[in-house]
This record gives C-alpha cells, sequence and structure tokens, in this order.
C-alpha cells in the first residue's frame, strides 16, 4: 500500500513538476531489492497508476515495467545481484526494454538517467527495507 | 531442494505470465473503450490535482528556496505556512482565471478564421510530450492542432477522457508539411531531439535566406496557415537537390502556460 501511494506521488510529481517519469526508475530499483512477485506486482501497478495520470493507454505501461522488471529477475539468477556494475547495466538495459516496449523514442540520456536515479533509489531503498522488518510474522490474539 | 527450487521458478513465471496477460487484455479494453467510465472517474479526480501541482510547481523546482525554507523552519514559519497556503490556493486559482482570460484575448486579436474552434487548454505537465488538461470530453480529437496566438505548438497525438498528450513541433517524431511565404516553396519541417527544427525538400531555386517564416502548408496535418518558426541556419550546399535548413521555433513552450486546441 505503501509502495502503491508513493507510485501515484511519484507519477505526479513526475509529470507535473520535473517533466521526467520517475517511477520507471523507481520500479526498477524495487525490482533489484525485492522478490519477484513483490516486484511484477509493484510494476502491473505503478503501470497502470502512470497510465491514469499521463492519460496514456491502459495496460501499456503496465506490460513495459514488467518487462524491465523481468529482465533484472532473470539476470538475478545468473550474476552477482549486489555488485554495482551489473546493478547500473541491467538498470539501463530495463529502461531501454521500458523505452522499447512504450515505443517512446530512444534515447541515451533517457536511459543515462534512469540508471543514475536507480543508482540514488537502491540506497533509499534498501535504508527502507533495513528499518521495516521483511520476514516477520503477524501474531493474532484474539 | 531442486524440485522446491522449480515449483519457485514456476510461481514466478506464473505470476509473471498472468499479468502480462492481464496487461493486454487492459489493453484490448482500453481501445474498445471498455474502462472509459473508470477512466473518466478517475481523471476526474487526478487531472485537477496535477493542474494544481503543476501551478505550484515554480516554487517547488528552486531547491535554494526549498533550502532556505527548511534551515528556517521555526514554529512561527509554520504558522504563517497556513496562512501562506490558503492564499497561494486563492492566488493560483485567479492567476489561472486570469492567464486563460488573456490568452483569449490575444487570440480574438489573432487573424485566424472565424470558423475555427477554439478549447483552451491548461498545460498540466511538462516532458517528452506536453499533457493538456482538456480530452475527449472537451471535444478534443487526436491530429488536432495546438496553437498559442497564430504559433503552431504541436499536434494532439493521444486523447484520454479529460486529458491529452500534444506532440511538439520540434519533438523527432513530428513532421508538417510547410511553405514559405516570401518565396511560396513547399518544404517538410521535421522535429528533432532539440528544441530545434529541420526544415527539408526545398528546392534549390527557392530563395531561403536566414531568418525566412516557416508556416504550415496544410497539405496534410495542422490547417494552412499557421507559423512554426524562422530559420537560423542554412545547412545543405548549392551541389544539393534540395535545401536543408535549421528552424527555431517562434514561441517556447515554457513560456505559457494555457493553449488552444484548433478544430476546423
Amino acid at each position: 500500500m505503501g509502495l502503491f501511494v508513493l507510485s501515484v506521488l511519484l507519477a505526479i510529481l513526475g509529470k507535473s513538476i520535473f517533466g521526467y517519469s520517475l517511477v520507471t526508475p523507481f520500479v526498477l530499483a524495487v525490482s533489484f531489492r525485492s522478490s519477484p512477485q513483490r516486484s511484477f506486482l509493484f510494476a502491473f501497478v505503478s503501470g497502470l497508476v502512470v497510465s491514469f495520470v499521463y492519460g496514456t493507454p491502459v495496460g501499456r505501461e503496465s506490460l513495459a515495467l514488467l518487462f524491465a522488471s523481468g529482465l533484472i529477475h532473470l539476470y538475478g539468477g545468473r550474476f552477482s545481484s549486489r555488485h554495482w556494475a551489473f546493478t547500473l547495466i541491467f538498470a539501463g538495459l530495463g529502461s531501454l526494454i521500458y523505452s522499447l516496449l512504450k515505443g517512446r523514442a530512444v534515447r541515451f540520456e533517457t536511459i543515462s538517467v534512469d540508471t543514475l536515479l536507480v543508482g540514488i533509489a537502491l540506497p533509499l531503498i534498501r535504508w527502507w527495507q533495513e528499518r521495516t522488518p521483511q520476514d516477520s510474522a503477524r501474531l493474532k490474539v484474539s | 531442494m531442486a524440485l522446491a527450487r522449480r515449483f519457485a521458478f514456476t510461481r514466478e513465471v506464473r505470476t509473471f505470465l498472468i499479468l502480462a496477460a492481464l496487461s493486454l487484455l487492459l489493453v484490448f479494453a482500453d481501445r474498445t473503450k471498455v474502462i472509459t467510465v473508470l477512466r473518466r472517474s478517475v481523471e476526474s479526480i487526478l487531472v485537477p490535482v496535477e493542474r494544481a501541482v503543476f501551478d505550484a510547481s515554480p516554487a517547488v523546482r528552486s531547491p535554494v528556496d526549498a533550502l532556505r525554507y527548511w534551515r528556517s523552519g521555526t514554529a512561527r514559519i509554520a504558522d504563517l505556512e497556513r496562512q501562506v497556503t490558503q492564499l497561494t490556493v486563492d492566488s493560483a486559482k485567479l492567476s489561472s482565471l486570469e492567464e486563460e482570460n488573456q490568452a483569449m484575448r490575444r487570440l480574438l486579436g489573432a487573424p485566424l478564421p472565424r470558423q475555427w474552434k477554439f478549447i483552451p487548454a491548461p498545460i498540466i505537465g511538462r516532458g517528452d510530450e506536453i499533457s493538456l488538461g482538456v480530452g475527449a470530453v472537451d471535444g478534443v480529437e487526436e491530429g488536432d492542432a495546438v496553437i498559442w496566438e497564430e504559433v503552431l505548438l504541436g499536434t494532439v497525438a493521444h486523447v484520454s477522457q479529460r486529458q491529452s498528450l500534444m506532440l511538439s513541433v520540434s519533438d523527432s517524431r513530428s513532421s508538417i508539411p510547410v511553405y514559405l511565404p516570401d518565396s511560396g516553396a513547399d518544404g517538410l519541417l521535421q522535429g528533432r531531439f532539440s528544441s530545434q527544427m529541420l526544415l527539408t525538400q526545398v528546392l534549390q531555386s527557392a530563395n531561403l535566406p536566414l531568418g525566412t517564416v516557416v508556416v504550415t502548408s496544410g497539405t496534410f496535418g495542422p490547417p494552412r496557415g499557421l507559423v512554426v518558426g524562422k530559420v537560423s541556419e542554412i545547412l545543405s550546399d548549392e551541389t544539393a537537390i534540395f535545401q536543408e535548413a535549421v528552424v527555431e521555433p517562434t514561441l517556447s513552450l515554457d513560456s505559457v502556460s494555457t493553449v488552444f486546441v484548433t478544430k476546423l
């Protein structure tokens, strides 16, 4: 729920203030730090958020983000997902796949900025995850 | 262990495939207008929020102001902030209406055909494509020209229910037939990645001096007679079949906040 609210905020801020989509690098960064199922679901929901905020066709953004997230998990099983070089390379590739599937012009500067933003977002997400226990069990006492 | 790993892999792939299929289903539903009502409802909430954020963006953009505010965050300022916020909201509403009014007055003074219809469109987002706060419910259609006074800014590339996306004339996907009023020569204006445009397919015999005004010809796309820009640099040599030139836009999109979607 927190991630959903954050993606709505990022989409609105990105569109109306920065003129640059902040959701894409955020989804990529979350994909690096979360389980596949969680990040696929987040990519799908974020895509819907972006579609509604930007007024673009519904489903297309979700598909593009889903494939970008899928690429990161595909590589995670083969390379060290903690290594900064692979992280940056695959963040760039994720951005490239997103651009291609979305049908927008592929620009070196867009991919570079996305990669840079992923690099900035990763420590923040790591800090957030360290603050919140991931494997805790909820005990319900009636 | 191997079985467990394989099961986990299958479950991940299954999730991926289900969500991908759902995305495709949504693409289909959107194309067949099944989710129009949902989109209209969501956008009726989102678009005013986006417009308010966009109107407030000049203050947020300045990092120096933000830093200053952060450093002097005392209780007194917090108290004053509440009052200022209310005044800012009132002021933003007033200035937005005033800008729209001024733009309307300028448009009335512009030498454009009276039969054209104009839909005032506030800009609510910038980026690769410009977001306009009007959509299908306001009568906007794909391909409509977006102008300010008699200057062409772009064309509507995608229309949603309450918002639309404008493709700027300088966008690399943009291609507009134009003519040069001074010489009467035709040409094609193509966007580039920068804020400039490339004028191509102008016959060698045509006179093409620097500063020449470039106007839409109306062969296809935007209607005839809208100013697009001025020739700032000649690129081709005399041996080429066609002349090529760099065209600078007449108006920067950053300087306007309300534009008009034009319908013939």
